[in-house]
């Protein structure tokens, strides 16, 4: 076997390796992130953080995948360093970007269901106040 | 035989074997999630899911013969291989936006109809 291979071997033993935890990682925290705190149903959240991890998973193997060849063959383990941690790199890259918008997405979504959640409750309390204010009469 | 044939062979058949794994893990998963973004309509949701699925089959299965052409006639092994990924990570990129973009969608046309939280807030 000659250099080059040992290259893509190695290149994708590491990224491959790297991304499936990441991935692992966003799957468990990236629910705990939508979920803490709350009770009722998990389904849609599941779903949602789910699909995400798909996506990230996708985008990352077609990055991996994108920058694998390389352009010219490798003769010495100097040059494979060289030209592997340059490709590990872009690949580490891709793969912080993927992160932080997924993360970005998640977050997203926590924020809005706090504001949709304490604009229900408060409607909630106005209607109760409204309704036990019924049959009081305001004098002048 | 001749490796760039051989080339061309094996990205069609990886792309399209592709394309068919992940187009049947969305249709499974995205499931649920579409039926809670279109207000518990099942019936809708589940034709919605199916539209989504061919449209997707068509335009990934559409896209491989597009990609297939390669200006570099691989001599080894080596670069069969390295032309293959290549390809098949264009491939997966745009499987992987085209599925952000339906997400996204999907999102919007739920906070369209209710603006329910994702998570209900019994605490």
């Amino acid at each position: 076997m000659n250099a080059t291979l040992w290259t893509y071997l190695a290149y994708l033993v590491l990224c491959v390796g790297i991304s499936i935890w990441v991935g692992r990682t966003l799957r468990q925290q990236g629910f705990q992130l939508l979920t803490a705190d709350r009770g009722g149903d998990h389904t849609l959240a599941d779903a949602f953080s789910h699909l995400l991890i798909v996506g990230f998973y996708l985008v990352v193997f077609g990055s991996i995948s994108l920058l694998l060849k390389l352009t010219h063959h490798v003769q010495t383990a100097e040059e494979a360093f060289e030209v592997g941690s340059a490709k590990v790199g872009f690949v580490l890259l891709a793969i912080g970007m993927m992160h932080f918008f997924i993360v970005g997405i998640l977050t997203i979504n926590r924020r809005h269901d706090d504001q949709r959640i304490a604009d229900e409750e408060y409607r909630a309390t106005r209607a109760k106040n409204l309704a036990s204010m019924e049959g009081v009469k305001f004098v002048d | 035989m001749n490796l760039l044939l051989l080339t061309y062979i094996l990205f069609l058949t990886f792309s399209v074997l592709i394309t068919v794994v992940v187009g049947k893990i969305l249709h499974r998963l995205g499931r649920p999630f579409l039926i809670e973004c279109l207000a518990g309509r099942e019936a809708v949701a589940d034709a919605t899911n199916d539209l989504l699925l061919v449209g997707y089959y068509l335009l990934n299965i559409a896209m491989a013969p597009y990609f297939v052409v390669s200006r570099v006639h691989p001599a080894t092994t080596v670069e069969v291989f390295g032309i293959l990924t290549h390809k098949i990570g264009l491939v997966l990129l745009v499987l992987g936006g085209m599925h952000f973009v339906n997400v996204g969608t999907a999102l919007t046309v739920r906070s369209v109809i209710h603006r329910k939280p994702l998570v209900s807030g019994d605490r």
